[in-house]
């Protein structure tokens, strides 16, 4: 059926983009001097930082430095909310009321969640 | 004893890399052109070095199985599109992309410009459908290595060329070029 088709599919157009493809590969401009050279002097030294026991602690360590700050300042920028507020001022008992008080909830999902 | 563990290993650190050089020598040319037509001159060097710091990383996994080229060619594809990613962001970012397409005459009498026309044109299409046409029209691969590469089926990699093809061709209509005059 889409071979009857003519917008769907022409074969002549195909085959005349198929040939214009393989004559207009993009030609490849020839390596710069040192080129080469340089890319593995990079990568030698990425690599060698992986093979190195110290280089894989360190990466280590700098992935859970990382991961400690993030929590530590999402922590930081939560406690001065109105929920950090609410929890951190009233004991568990008390926390329902509070959370009531400071209107964190409608009254009718106090309700909801409480009753 | 610790001293004698360390030097083996050190040896052993030395034989892999020499190793790795030789890969690294013997398929620089091949890799740089699969990805030149990929992410062209800007990236080329940051995306060689990614592909084969990614290699070495995976280096077991080469030994266990498959061609190395089929290998490093499957790196590469990922490490290219990747960046075209990132380009594709960068480029949705500026707003350049919609209007290149619609406003850009390209004078297409030499070659140069009609490669240009072509990597222009490509890079309008999904990353599925433009690995498919690089791999098969300018790397000139046949249809089974581009199923391992992609590690999808030779059915698949006729359909996908396919539809390339389509994409491709509607691209071209977009842009008012007519083979014919090529």
């Amino acid at each position: 059926m889409s071979s009857n088709n003519k917008d769907d599919f022409d074969l002549k157009e195909h085959i005349q983009l198929e040939e214009f493809l393989r004559e207009r590969a993009p030609s490849v401009p020839e390596e710069k001097p040192g080129e080469r050279k340089a890319v593995w002097k990079t990568l030698q030294s990425r690599m060698e930082k992986r093979s190195h026991p110290w280089g894989l602690a360190a990466s280590i360590l700098i992935a859970l430095g990382a991961l400690t700050i993030g929590i530590q300042k999402n922590s930081e920028s939560r406690s001065g909310s109105v929920e950090s507020f609410v929890v951190e001022s009233y004991s568990p008992w008390e926390y329902e009321e509070a959370v009531f008080e400071n209107s964190l909830f409608q009254e009718d999902e106090y309700a909801l969640y409480f009753e | 004893m610790g001293e004698c563990v360390e030097v083996t290993d050190e040896i052993e650190a030395k034989t892999q890399t020499t190793e790795f050089e030789e890969i690294y020598h013997d398929s620089y040319a091949m890799l740089r052109r699969l990805l030149f037509r990929f992410v062209g001159l800007d990236d080329l060097e940051d995306c060689l070095q990614e592909v084969f710091y990614r290699a070495w990383k995976a280096r077991q996994g080469f030994r266990a199985e498959s061609l190395k080229r089929t290998w490093l060619y499957r790196i590469a594809v990922n490490v290219g599109l990747d960046y075209q990613r990132a380009r594709a962001r960068e480029r949705e970012k500026t707003e350049k992309y919609v209007s290149e397409l619609s406003s850009e005459r390209l004078n297409t009498s030499t070659k140069s410009d009609q490669e240009r026309l072509l990597a222009q044109a490509l890079s309008h299409l999904s990353e599925q459908h433009r690995s498919v046409i690089v791999l098969h029209y300018f790397e000139d691969l046949d249809l089974q290595e581009i199923s391992e590469i992609l590690e999808i089926s030779v059915g698949s990699v006729k359909s996908r060329l396919h539809y390339a093809r389509k994409s491709l061709l509607k691209v071209f209509k977009k842009l008012e070029v007519k083979f014919s005059e090529l």
